[in-house]
């Protein structure tokens, strides 16, 4: 099978009904610096619309903004509806305060599982920095 | 675009047609508050000896603090078995209030996802929302976390609509629900008009006013939360336009609470300018309200680490107090990762308590520096406040619609469509927040001025150019740690 072609772009949104953008905000203008194409969605995105601006801008990445704690919730089924729209390979991933029980956040280790499980390729500790993303989705994509 | 909103007093008629037609029937629960002077009558019973309006007015007179700490978990079991551990491991009964906080589901009126959360808890047996599903569970188990608690409730119903949420936790006897509604679409809305926000809030302030005005005095949050990266200007406008909105539905205390960007002198000034402005609009409109104030803490990215994250509790309680603010609301060491746990909820309420012993009775002195910066501030303000009036022929309802739908009404970031977001904010060389760029807002030169010289002293200090990047830069200034 012929591989899909780097097309430097991704979207970039806070999933459910979560409302904080600022995360999304930084990582955007981090991503346009390093000359992505984005397609930012601000807060309160549902999975679907993360998905038609994927194929609307052809994008390489979904990168899943969740700082409210029900991420592991919102997320389910994402790759589901990914695969269901022709995105098998996109690469997905989420960052931020992804589960709510400070004793799930202690087990690093078992939120990576449940995400990977879910079909997610990275998920991101909220202490990371915009740049790190940037530069391990280069690598992730074989440009950097 | 006509404004068909007022700032006017529901009769008795809109409300009771706007509680069966659009708030009662929101969720099944809805039956269970139907009867409005029954659950009066069962409030006034359950907040006897802990009213939040008459304890902040204790407090107030008496120059003491109530300590504010917040806490909410999926289910009610889990709720109860945390306010009650917070109260015996720290002496938060001597002067302090709850402030819980429900699901983001529930804020969004989701309350089929709220279920499927509340199953979800009781099968991984944690707890899996972000707070308490209290629409979910309805006034009977609302009424138990009343009756478990030695101390007055508040309840932060937030997002689009609260009303119904607003309706359960008065009528379960927690004495206070939310008037905002500028506040609310910054911090967490995406497509709701201002017009609309207005009309919902008005219910659930109009609310407040039936249920003070039948012997449960409830002080409604007035708080200026918003994005987390807002000038003081705006904070405290948002909380006196506001309180106009509030008092006309016959609110008759109001909690003034204003998040704090962490700068000991525009703080403290932003709160008493607040203060100050809110007495003078109500009283030169008629209104009789009684107001407190309380600093809530940095609502930016938190550091990921328990010292970094104490030495914020810490300091955002310290401002608070040397302010003389009534209310000093909490969070704690899990801010960056998780929703609060009792353990930590526990410490912060120490920490606050020791803040205060130590400190005995010092307050910020009086000074140049804290008189030029209020004086800054009620100019920004009073520049809005007269504009909007004046745009909305006398109604604030309407000239703060007016005002954001032409920009002079604005901040830096939100989720909100209708933010026009042509103003940027970065902080000063003492880390005061200050306009880099003014956008079309109504500004007094002397103000603009002002500003201006204060980020002329960072790039002085910095040897460098003032840039946008520095803006990026500063909404991650408290949450980087040294390694």
């Amino acid at each position: 099978m012929e591989k899909r072609k780097v097309n430097k772009s991704v979207v970039i949104g806070t999933i459910g009904a979560d409302a904080h953008m600022i995360g999304g905000w930084v990582l955007q203008k981090t991503f346009k610096d390093a000359g992505f194409t984005v397609a930012f969605l601000g807060a309160v995105v549902p999975q679907q619309e993360f998905i038609n601006a994927a194929i609307e801008i052809n994008a390489d990445a979904i990168l899943v903004s969740s700082m409210y704690g029900m991420g592991l919730l919102d997320c389910e089924g994402f790759r589901g509806k990914c695969i269901e729209a022709g995105l098998k390979d996109i690469i997905l991933y989420v960052g931020g305060t992804v589960a709510a029980p400070l004793e799930l956040d202690k087990n690093w280790p078992e939120i990576e599982r449940r995400f990977r499980e879910m079909g997610f390729n990275r998920v991101f500790r909220v202490s990371t920095t915009a740049a790190e993303v940037a530069k391990t989705l280069k690598e992730d994509l074989g440009i950097a | 675009m006509a404004i068909k909103i007022k700032n006017k007093r529901l009769t008795d008629e809109e409300f009771f047609k706007i509680r069966k037609e659009e708030v009662l029937p929101m969720w099944t629960t809805g039956k269970g508050v139907e009867n409005l002077s029954e659950c009066i009558e069962i409030a006034k019973e359950l907040s006897q000896g802990k009213n939040f309006a008459l304890k902040l007015k204790e407090a107030k007179e008496k120059g003491t603090h109530l300590l504010i700490p917040q806490f909410g978990r999926a289910l009610t079991e889990y709720t109860i078995e945390g306010l009650e551990y917070v109260e015996a491991n720290s002496d938060l009964a001597s002067s302090g209030a709850w402030l819980i906080y429900s699901d983001s589901y529930t804020r969004k009126l989701d309350f089929k996802s709220a279920q499927a959360g509340i199953e979800r808890s009781k099968k991984e047996g944690m707890s899996m929302l972000n707070g308490w599903p209290i629409v979910n569970f309805g006034v009977e188990e609302a009424r138990r976390i009343m009756k478990a608690t030695k101390v007055p409730l508040s309840f932060n119903s937030t997002d689009e609509d609260g009303r119904l949420a607003a309706e359960i936790a008065l009528a379960a006897g927690w004495n206070s629900c939310f008037v905002r509604s500028l506040q609310e679409v910054i911090a967490h809305c995406k497509n709701i008009p201002l017009e609309e926000e207005i009309r919902l809030n008005q219910y659930e302030a109009r609310l407040a006013g039936i249920y003070t005005e039948n012997g449960v005095p409830i002080c409604p949050w007035n708080p200026s939360n918003l994005s987390g990266y807002d000038s003081a200007g705006y904070r405290c406008f948002v909380n006196v336009s506001e309180s106009l909105l509030a008092a006309e539905q016959g609110v008759k205390y109001q909690f003034l609470e204003l998040g704090q960007n962490m700068n000991l002198i525009q703080d403290i000034a932003m709160i008493r300018v607040t203060e100050k402005l809110s007495n003078e609009y109500c009283k030169r409109f008629g209104y009789n309200v009684e107001f407190f104030t309380g600093g809530f803490p940095f609502l930016g990215a938190w550091p990921p680490r328990a010292e970094e994250a104490n030495a914020m509790i810490a300091w955002n309680a310290i401002i608070s107090i040397m302010c003389g603010a009534t209310g000093v609301i909490l969070k704690c060491q899990d801010e960056a990762f998780a929703t609060p746990t009792k353990e930590s909820m526990a410490m912060s309420v120490r920490i606050a308590r020791h803040l205060i012993t130590l400190m005995g009775t010092q307050k910020i002195p009086d000074n140049e520096a804290l008189r030029l910066e209020e004086a800054m501030i009620e100019a920004e303000v009073r520049a809005l406040m007269e504009k909007c009036l004046e745009a909305g022929d006398g109604d604030m309802a309407v000239g703060m619609c007016r005002g954001v739908e032409a920009g002079w009404v604005d901040t830096m970031l939100t989720p909100w469509k209708y933010n026009k977001g042509n103003v940027t904010v970065m902080r000063d060389a003492e880390g005061a927040v200050r306009y880099f760029n003014t956008g079309d807002i109504p500004m007094p030169p002397e103000v603009k001025e002002y500003h201006k010289a204060k980020l002329a002293e960072r790039a002085k200090k910095e040897g460098r150019e003032l840039n946008f990047d520095m803006v990026v830069q500063d909404l991650q200034f408290a949450s980087r740690i040294a390694k």
